[in-house]
């Protein structure tokens, strides 16, 4: 068993979450979520992000607004929509049950 | 010194070395196979080229002003290569990169095509082209139909002229890729256009040497089959145009005739031009009347009928541009008529068998 393997399923499982969360506090272009991403050490390489968001504006859980930026081309600036909040509220739990498994694990 | 090169990225021009273009190039057709399952793969690649963007302005705020190999190496380790993507899909294998790298070298074998082969031509590129199909030595083939002409198959010369003309010539590197069962891919255009640019230089420079000897015969060639061509399209116009025009007449005076003959027909009057009464006479023959006998009037006018309208509304179809009919009114048609053909035999029968019966008793 790999642990690298291990550590970037882990990553993998919660990196949506980790998505939804960031805009759940107001919209945000690209490159934000990666700042904030990575202030979180999250991501590894940013190319992971782009389909991965692409995905979940498919699903209907983002959509996104172009807006003009004072340097440089227009910018996308992607947000939550109505259905994306209420995915959100369920991974919230299902994260908190899984939080506690852990803890009660370490315990 | 370097020579550079001006690439349009996001709606941003940019001046890039032309070592990092390349690199550059590599990369993104990279992605691009990276992301070929994906939905939106053009969006995600429009996206990331943004993002590219952003990061050499961000790069290029120093007073720079050509992207070098360094800062495409940068920007590269900050977008990571595909392989180092954690993949969020549920695919059974999680790092694809063995396929992946797989992929990149092999490139991908198809169904082939024929064409004939203009480049290595003796005479029109037919040899070629087979051998490419078949991908075997070009001189095998040469020899063997050299060998089959001397040893008096003839016929193998008709053969290649029709050859000649029926298969297309390889223009386009993507007709000379397929020809050799390659799939026409960005990667294998460049690859191939790579390979062939010493082969077409050396190539040039033959021809220039041996121009006159060379072209007098293929110019000669291409001379007869535009003729050939260009003959066989005016016969085909002809002989089309007559047809029609027979087929519209032919059709017109049908028309006429059933149009004049079926009131009586049916009524079983006599008119000028189908002088019979109820019972009609041919040379002291009673052949009775189609009017009495209904069933038979319906089926053989069906049968008649339906294939006369499906002549006359492809012409007019033709010369009016109507819309063709569905698929499915063809074939409750040709339903239709196959029932109507059936009792037209059996109602034909009977009515050939009661005239049959009232002329031997009436004689």
């Amino acid at each position: 068993m790999n642990i690298e393997n291990v550590k970037s399923q882990m990553r993998k499982g919660v990196l949506e979450y980790c998505i939804l969360l960031i805009l759940n506090k107001g919209e945000a272009y690209v490159s934000d979520i990666i700042q904030s991403l990575k202030d979180a050490r999250l991501i590894v390489v940013e190319g992971t992000l782009y389909p991965l968001l692409t995905r979940l504006k498919n699903d209907e859980l983002l959509s996104y607004t172009w807006k003009e930026s004072s340097q440089g081309p227009p910018r996308k600036y992607y947000n939550l929509t109505e259905k994306g909040h209420t995915f959100l509220t369920e991974l919230e739990k299902s994260w908190n049950e899984l939080n506690e498994t852990i803890l009660s694990l370490k315990r | 010194m370097k020579k550079t090169l001006t690439i349009n990225l996001a709606n941003t021009v940019y001046h890039i070395d032309e070592d990092a273009y390349n690199k550059l190039q590599v990369y993104f057709e990279n992605l691009r196979k990276h992301f070929s399952n994906e939905e939106d793969a053009n969006e995600i690649l429009t996206d990331i080229e943004a993002r590219f963007s952003e990061l050499f302005n961000e790069r290029l705020k120093y007073g720079m002003q050509v992207i070098t190999l360094k800062e495409v190496d940068e920007t590269i380790g900050i977008m990571g290569n595909p392989n180092e993507f954690e993949d969020t899909t549920d695919h059974p294998d999680a790092n694809g990169e063995n396929s992946e790298s797989n992929d990149e070298k092999t490139p991908q074998k198809k169904k082939r095509r024929l064409y004939r082969d203009i480049e290595n031509q003796k005479i029109a590129g037919v040899a070629a082209g087979l051998a490419a199909y078949l991908n075997v030595d070009v001189t095998l083939i040469r020899v063997i139909l050299l060998l089959l002409v001397l040893i008096g198959v003839g016929s193998i010369i008709p053969i290649y002229l029709i050859l000649w003309i029926a298969i297309p010539e390889a223009h386009t590197s993507a007709q000379k890729l397929e020809m050799r069962g390659e799939e026409p891919t960005i990667e294998n255009i460049k690859n191939f256009v790579k390979e062939n640019v010493e082969r077409v230089a050396e190539k040039a420079e033959k021809e220039i040497k041996a121009a006159r000897e060379r072209n007098f015969f293929q110019k000669a060639g291409d001379g007869l089959i535009e003729i050939i061509q260009a003959v066989a399209k005016v016969l085909m116009a002809l002989i089309g145009g007559v047809f029609g025009l027979l087929g519209l007449i032919i059709l017109l005076m049908l028309l006429a005739s059933i149009a004049f003959v079926v009131p009586f027909l049916i009524t079983g009057a006599s008119s000028p031009f189908f002088p019979f009464g109820s019972n009609i006479y041919i040379e002291g023959y009673n052949i009775g009347n189609l009017a009495m006998y209904p069933q038979l009037m319906v089926s053989l006018l069906l049968f008649i009928g339906i294939p006369l309208g499906a002549i006359a509304y492809a012409i007019f179809q033709k010369i009016f541009n109507w819309r063709p009919t569905s698929k499915s009114t063809g074939w409750i048609l040709v339903a239709i008529w196959l029932i109507s053909f059936t009792l037209t035999m059996y109602y034909g029968i009977i009515y050939a068998h009661e005239i049959f019966v009232l002329n031997s008793t009436n004689l």
